[in-house]
């Protein structure tokens, strides 16, 4: 079920501001979307491979965050989100939702907030100041970055179909066999190029999109 | 199966999960196209359409539904709308 939406189309410049009062309403029963950053990120504070994350927190490959049988976060504990530094961006952004386009341009919409919800809503800051404050920028930026894959990947996908008659234009796939999992991608990618694989996230995921654009790539 | 239709399948299923992550999928074009019976904008109504919008947000709710191939989903928990 979609959540209904109270405003859209806001730009970054308008006024917002929201203060969440931790009732943690809206960690229940609602798909966290969670893309590979947000997926390495996660591993990373957690101590283990984004192999185990995927396997051990995820559903859908990796695309979403699992939840318990109760329709809560697997991460929200009794003290709040056991993983609130490293929270994924859909978190930061509540009770807004970030819209991008195929050309990068971006708006915002306020969701309807949950019946009890305990947030307090005002309009004494603006949607930039809101993103600033949950240290959202980076979490924009990776995702902005994995878009720009995604649309590549769109693209190559359609060129595909077209050359679909001639025949050996393009050589046998090294697939990885899951693509969400920036470590095991990572891994390989630098096992073949004799890489050293890199120690932070931002590195990690500069080669997860090396290695993914190449394996993209027609020859 | 040829080198095309391998690759080609491969890159769909590459496209559909991370697209997912991202927020890019039908059920989200179809939500964006809602949003924008809020406050319209013919362009951007039209590229939700065609589903190369991505919505970042918690906006969609679900509830558990135990399913019938559990046991081929290891440790998971199958999620489907309510409505």
């Amino acid at each position: 079920m979609t959540i209904p939406i109270r405003k859209t189309g806001l730009l970054r410049n308008e006024s917002f501001s929201f203060t969440c009062n931790r009732c943690r309403e809206c960690c229940k029963n609602k798909k966290i979307q969670i893309n590979p950053y947000e997926t390495a990120q996660l591993a990373r504070r957690l101590g283990m491979t984004t192999t185990r994350f995927i396997e051990r927190f995820t559903v859908e490959e990796g695309a979403f965050l699992k939840f318990t049988e109760e329709g809560t976060c697997a991460f929200l504990g009794p003290d709040g989100c056991s993983v609130h530094h490293d929270r994924p961006l859909v978190c930061r952004l509540y009770p807004l939702a970030r819209h991008v386009g195929e050309k990068g341009e971006e708006w915002f919409s306020e969701l309807e907030p949950e019946p009890s919800c305990r947030g307090s809503y005002g309009m004494e800051s603006t949607i930039s100041e809101y993103l600033a404050k949950e240290d959202a920028l980076p979490y924009m930026q990776a995702a902005n970055i994995y878009l720009n894959l995604l649309w590549k990947l769109i693209s190559a996908l359609e060129s595909q179909e077209e050359s679909e008659q001639v025949e050996g234009s393009i050589e046998e796939a090294v697939t990885p066999e899951n693509w969400m999992d920036i470590d095991a991608v990572v891994t390989d990618y630098c096992l073949r190029n004799r890489l050293q694989k890199p120690q932070t996230v931002n590195e990690n995921m500069r080669l997860h999109i090396e290695a993914l654009e190449q394996w993209i790539k027609p020859t | 199966m040829n080198k095309h239709k391998k690759k080609a399948l491969a890159l769909a299923a590459a496209a559909t999960v991370l697209g997912t992550s991202l927020g890019v999928a039908p059920v989200t074009a179809e939500a964006a196209v809602d949003m924008f019976g809020v406050q319209s904008n013919a362009d951007s109504l039209k590229k939700a359409r065609q589903g190369k919008i991505s919505t970042q947000g918690k906006i969609e709710s679900q509830t558990p539904t135990p399913v019938s191939n559990q046991g081929k989903v290891s440790n998971q928990i199958k999620w489907t709308n309510t409505k």
